[in-house]
Parts: C-alpha cells; sequence; structure tokens
C-alpha cells in the first residue's frame, strides 16, 4: 500500500533529526517537547463537536522508543480509508516494529499467500 | 395483559419441569422464536426476553450459538417448512432467557427445528457457502456495528499486533514465526464459518478457511483457553464479550496495513466508548445482519410473524415498549446513529459518513464510564445550529 498523504507534519519530522546549527538545534528541541506530549497536537481532528477524539493531547500515546517522534498522520477530510485509519486523533496508540523475521517477509511488496 | 400473564403461567409450568429434572422441549416453551448464530448477539438476545413475553404478541426466545455463516446457511438451504434439508434447521439444544435475563437450556427437536432467523456478522454474500454472491430468498437487515478483537489473556506481555504479523500468525501456523506465538497450539481460531474469522481474514489477508491453529468451540472456550497459556496464546472475540470480562481477557491494539500505529477499538484500552471503530481508526468491525427466508408474496418483508416480530424489536425505531439502540449499547455493540464511517459491504474501504439521526454524544454518555461534552438539551433552542437529539445537541 503506498504511504499515507502526509500534510501537518514534514516540517516536525525534518525538526525532529539531529542536525547542526542553533536554529535547527530549537526546532529539535520544539520536536522533542511534541514527541513528550508537551505540547498540544496541532493537527485537527476535522470529525465534528462534543468528540473524546477533539480532547487534548495524547497524553497517554505509548511511544516505544522516547527517540522517536510520534508517527505522521494525516490531517484534513479524509477521502480514502488510508486516509482515516492515518487521520490525527489523540487517542492512545501503540508504536512498535514488526516481528515478521525478514526471511518470511521484507516488508515491501505484497505479503505471500497463506498455504 | 391477559395474554402476558397466560404466557408467564405457561413459563412457571415449564420451570417446574425443569427443576423436576424432566428434559425441557424448547417447542413446549410459549410462543417458541427460534434465533440461530454469532456469538456477538448472546447479550443483546438476552435483554429481549423481557420485551418479548411483554410484548403484543409475546414469545420465547430461544437460542443457539453457532457460526454466524453456519446459521445463514440453515436459513437459506431450509426451502421446505415440512422436512429438514441438509444443512438445514437446528439440532441438539438451546438457550433460552427468563424474564430477568437468566440462561437456562431446552432441546429442540430431534428431527431438527426451523430457525426463524440467523444473525450473522457478516453479510450472508460474504459467508464461504455462497462464494461472493447473495443467497436468492431471504431479507438480510443489517443492524448495529459488531467490533471484533484479536485476543489475549489479560496477563499477556504484548499490547499489539500487526496486520502483517497476524498474517503470517494465523495463516502459516508452525512456520509463522511471529514470537511470543510461535505455538500452534496456543493460536485459537474458529470454524471457516465464522462471521468473526471472515471479516478478520480480509484485513490480514488470510481466507477464512485457510486459518491455521487450533478450533475452538466457542466464545467462552475461547477465553478459558487464552488463560491456559498467557503468554503465547491468542485468538479473536467480538469485543462485546471481551468488555465485560477485561479482568480475564483484553483486545490487541491493531495495526493495518499501510497505518502508522496500532489502535484499540476505544480512544484507550481502559474506556468503552468505541471511538476509534466509529471514527475509522480501527477496522475490525461489520454489521449484525438479521437474516430469515422472505415472503415469496413480498419478498422484501420475512415470511414468518416471528421473523418480522423479532427484526423490529432488534433493528426497528424506538417505541415505547423497546428501545432498540439502547439495547445494543448494554449489548456491546455500536448504534449505526454513533459511526462516523460506513461500509456499502464486508469487503468495501471505509469512508466517511454522516448518520441521518446522529446519536454520538448519547452514546459517549451511555457506555460504561461514558462522559460527553455536548450540550445537554430538550429542545433545539439550546443547539444552535444543530439539533437536539436523545437529550444532547447533535451537529445535525
Amino acid at each position: 500500500m503506498p504511504p499515507p498523504s502526509v500534510v501537518c507534519s514534514e516540517a516536525k519530522r525534518r525538526a525532529s533529526t539531529r542536525t547542526r546549527g542553533l536554529g535547527l538545534l530549537a526546532m529539535g528541541l520544539f520536536a522533542g517537547a511534541l514527541a513528550i506530549g508537551l505540547l498540544p497536537m496541532s493537527c485537527a481532528d476535522s470529525s465534528g463537536t462534543g468528540d473524546l477524539a477533539m480532547q487534548g493531547p495524547p497524553v497517554d500515546a505509548t511511544i516505544s522508543s522516547p527517540d522517536l517522534l510520534p508517527p505522521s498522520c494525516f490531517m484534513g477530510a479524509p477521502a480514502t480509508e488510508l486516509e482515516l485509519l492515518n487521520h490525527c486523533t489523540p487517542a492512545e496508540q501503540v508504536d512498535r516494529e514488526s516481528r515478521v523475521p525478514p526471511a518470511l517477509w521484507d516488508g515491501k511488496g505484497p505479503l505471500p499467500a497463506a498455504p | 395483559m391477559s395474554r402476558t400473564f397466560a404466557l408467564l403461567g405457561a413459563m412457571a409450568v415449564v420451570f417446574s419441569a425443569s427443576v423436576a429434572g424432566a428434559a425441557l422441549h424448547c417447542a413446549d416453551l410459549p410462543a417458541p422464536i427460534y434465533v440461530a448464530g454469532a456469538a456477538a448477539a448472546a447479550p443483546l438476545l438476552s435483554s429481549l426476553a423481557g420485551p418479548l413475553a411483554n410484548g403484543a404478541s409475546p414469545g420465547t426466545l430461544i437460542y443457539q450459538e453457532i457460526p454466524g455463516c453456519a446459521a445463514v446457511e440453515a436459513v437459506v438451504r431450509d426451502g421446505d417448512p415440512r422436512t429438514c434439508a441438509q444443512g438445514a434447521c437446528l439440532h441438539g439444544s438451546a438457550t433460552f432467557y427468563t424474564l430477568d435475563g437468566v440462561r437456562k437450556s431446552c432441546d429442540l427437536d430431534s428431527a431438527g427445528t426451523h430457525a426463524h432467523v440467523a444473525l450473522s456478522e457478516v453479510a450472508p454474500g460474504s459467508c464461504p457457502a455462497f462464494g461472493g454472491g447473495n443467497p436468492k430468498g431471504i431479507v438480510d437487515l443489517s443492524g448495529p456495528v459488531v467490533v471484533h478483537a484479536f485476543a489475549a489473556d489479560a496477563a499477556h506481555s504484548e499490547r499489539a499486533l500487526l496486520a502483517q504479523e497476524a498474517h503470517f500468525v494465523f495463516g502459516f501456523g508452525q512456520k509463522g514465526g511471529v514470537a511470543p506465538w510461535t505455538n500452534p497450539a496456543s493460536v485459537l481460531i474458529r470454524d471457516e464459518r465464522d462471521g468473526g474469522q471472515v471479516l478478520l481474514g480480509r484485513y490480514i489477508q488470510v481466507p477464512p478457511g485457510r486459518f491455521k491453529g487450533t478450533v475452538v468451540a466457542g466464545s467462552d472456550d475461547m477465553i478459558l483457553r487464552l488463560g491456559g497459556d498467557p503468554q503465547s496464546g491468542i485468538g479473536f472475540l467480538p469485543t462485546a464479550l471481551v468488555d465485560p470480562r477485561r479482568l480475564d481477557v483484553k483486545a490487541l491494539a491493531f495495526q493495518a496495513l499501510g497505518q502508522r500505529g496500532a489502535f484499540f477499538p476505544d480512544a484507550r484500552a481502559t474506556t468503552f466508548e468505541k471511538q476509534n471503530v466509529r471514527d475509522g481508526h480501527y477496522p475490525l468491525w461489520g454489521y449484525l445482519h438479521a437474516v430469515s427466508l422472505a415472503d415469496p408474496m413480498t419478498p422484501t418483508q420475512a415470511a414468518t410473524r416471528e421473523a418480522r416480530q423479532l427484526a423490529a424489536l432488534l433493528l426497528g425505531p424506538a417505541t415505547a415498549e423497546v428501545d432498540p439502540a439502547a439495547l445494543h449499547v448494554r449489548a456491546g455493540l455500536v448504534p449505526v446513529c454513533a459511526m462516523r464511517v460506513m461500509r456499502d459491504d464486508d469487503a468495501a474501504p471505509m469512508k466517511s459518513w454522516q448518520p441521518a439521526e446522529p446519536c454520538g454524544c448519547w452514546f459517549d454518555k451511555t457506555v460504561k464510564l461514558g462522559q460527553t461534552t455536548c450540550t445537554a438539551c430538550t429542545d433545539n433552542t439550546t443547539c444552535g445550529a444543530g439539533h437536539c437529539r436523545r437529550g444532547y445537541c447533535e451537529v445535525h
């Protein structure tokens, strides 16, 4: 499946990389604060009013590594299932690497058919 | 009222026979309505005993839990009411519910019993026996959302399952190699006609007949066996059956192919509002289908009074006697009015959607530990551009 469209988080991802320069260091600190939930999520959820998903930052988000930023998410009105699945949300999520042995599947291309 | 008293009296006689140790025949129960199918529907059916007994046409709900697609087959193949064709009719024992929702057992006719309604977690056309085509001569009414989850013992170390992992765990048996789920004896699966297995198979790309593991007969058995191997046991269950037993079993967060991050059905593992199901972050769900034989003269209508009566209770609008949406919530299902995504059929992708009469605020408040920030209302005057529904201002 193609990667989802990323609208609101590209700048943050670039800011999270270890880079030279004070300005970029400041951006890295900003991104780090975002990663540990100190700043409200700026990706709006357009799903309507009175919705729990609209309430506050992802304080319960479980991140497997403190060095990882929250995954990119899609902002705006989702038009496809993939955009729905990846729509920005403060809901708790679990991020971890796949445990499928590389010998069985390299993570690219279609999955092998179940025998 | 007199009919209700007669029904109660008859049931008292029947219960006495039960207490005395005599075999209780389902056919001896007053005005039996026979339902077969999805385990996910059991909590919903138990709540209908009272409304059925107290309704204009009192009846006794008699239910046999079998795979959803097996139930659909039993209805579809039941072309002759005088006999039981191959694959039609129900056999063995069944469950009925007393007026206060207590489960009791009765014996079905040894020659077979015709089911009035089949309840399935997938549409008839999704069932393996029908090969993708819609069987003729039936009425298929879709109702509340049934949520499914890959499940493990509550003490299990893992919190999430990725779709590609599930593909190998459930599709490759001993060659799966995805730790900690490497023991096929502890990978628990259902009959290929189980609606949950059909549905989940689509999202992990394993056809329902190619699941590999240990087949378990029912949901109670699934939970028991997961507890027998808390470290590597894995299976799947409707969340309607997981949620009341979170001390014993838990739903794993699920990451679909192409999705970033694994999500629980609820916004948190500890809540019950099914936020991620309703807004499209959690895709493992389908509509509950009530399937019955169609009236040959009026093909859009069920052939039997019993089927029409049950459909009205399960899926109809609220009346003074019963509120189906409230029953859905109490049974751990999601009423369609609370959803913000929908599917055209089981194989179709999800898409954004707004119900004609949304009830999301009411649903958020009504579930266990529920809360809402919606404005309470008694009429539209406090709702601005919105609309007052079920006591809360909805967006329209």
